[in-house]
């Protein structure tokens, strides 16, 4: 908490040193949030709806229960494994996935911290690779795909251990 | 890859509704709509905020700032490349700086820049690279000082402690940076 206020505080008092007009741009960030809001609002919408009807009828539970072994097996919490799943294909997906894990579990509960650990610390791998390979178009990508899905298993163990 | 997901979880859902004689379909696919517009009205506040903060940040030079202190490890991580590609390493600085302030729009257009340029001097034209690949493993490793979308999301549902992640993100991402780093150069041998 302290943290983010004294960032907030830096971030303000070196924008008017440096002669930013802070009320202008701070209404023109304003309009950016919304604007980024409003261009997630839909796909969270489609993701959360499919979410939703799946965790309702159970279907979700279903498939949890089936990979609890590999979720014991790894010492994880049962419960994060849709983020597992879902982070490294889809930003908003993922998003939708951990609005749900903080309904299910409550927004502060182990779960839901862990998740949010695995959203801030995880990234959308297939995402960024194809974008960023297509736009030179690499076809050989040699280990960066390996490497990363490596990373994202060992990063949801370390937020896994940080956390508890 | 998304759209079978998409497919997969709400038609088993639906299935599953059937199955089990469940006749509450309909009111649980009201209560998702509900609660899912709620959630993005208090969104759309929080976001706000944040995103006036980090107009400041940007606008500020902020970023420059932060970049020159990244300048150094960076000449470590991608050996000679500054000497052969000034351009290329400029756009990796920049890239990263606006992933760690969560300034994942301006992010974008650096990362594809800095991607061309290294094809620039990548011999292998349809082979990656070994910058590129470790750009990119640096990437997934996803490095954020302020994730801004994530602590908006957990105010707007009404998390006693917000930012409370901001620590342990912050840990994990510079261990299994580190990790990433180390596999890099054991991968690079095997995969030429």
């Amino acid at each position: 908490m302290l943290f983010i206020a004294i960032m907030l505080i830096f971030i303000l008092i070196f924008g008017y040193i440096k002669g930013v007009n802070l009320f202008d741009e701070f209404v023109l960030g304003v309009k950016d949030g919304f604007l980024t809001t409003f261009k997630i609002a839909p796909y969270l919408l489609t993701m959360l709806f499919a979410i939703d009807i799946f965790r309702s009828s159970s279907a979700l539970d279903f498939f949890v229960d089936i990979l609890e072994p590999v979720a014991n097996f790894l010492n994880i919490p049962k419960g994060i494994l849709p983020m597992f799943i879902i982070k490294p294909l889809s930003g908003s997906g993922s998003i939708a996935v951990l609005t749900d894990i903080c309904r299910t579990y409550g927004v502060d509960s182990l779960e839901a911290n862990i998740a949010s650990v695995m959203m801030g610390s995880t990234e959308t791998i297939f995402y960024t690779l194809s974008l960023y390979f297509g736009v030179v178009e690499i076809k050989r990508i040699r280990h960066a795909l390996i490497v990363s899905l490596l990373i994202h298993l060992i990063s949801t163990l370390i937020a896994v251990w940080i956390i508890r | 890859m998304v759209n079978r997901f998409w497919f997969f979880m709400i038609v088993l859902g639906i299935a599953s509704f059937i199955i089990r004689g469940d006749n509450t379909l309909i009111k649980a696919i009201t209560e998702s709509s509900q609660r899912s517009v709620e959630l993005l009205l208090a969104l759309l506040g929080i976001m706000a905020f944040w995103s006036g903060i980090m107009r400041i940040a940007e606008k500020s030079g902020l970023v420059d700032v932060l970049s020159k202190f990244l300048s150094p490890p960076l000449r470590f991580i991608f050996p000679g490349l500054y000497q052969r590609s000034k351009s290329a390493f400029f756009n990796i600085i920049m890239n990263i700086t606006s992933n760690m302030l969560g300034l994942s729009n301006a992010a974008t257009p650096f990362g594809l820049k800095a991607m061309e340029e290294l094809q620039k001097i990548n011999p292998k034209k349809d082979t990656a690279s070994d910058y590129m690949v470790t750009f990119l493993i640096i990437n997934s490793a996803s490095l954020q000082i302020i994730p801004t979308t994530l602590i908006s999301l957990r105010a707007s549902l009404g998390s006693n402690n917000p930012t409370s992640i901001i620590t342990p993100i912050i840990l994990t991402s510079l261990i299994s940076l580190i990790i990433a780093l180390i596999l890099d150069r054991f991968f690079r041998r095997i995969f030429k």
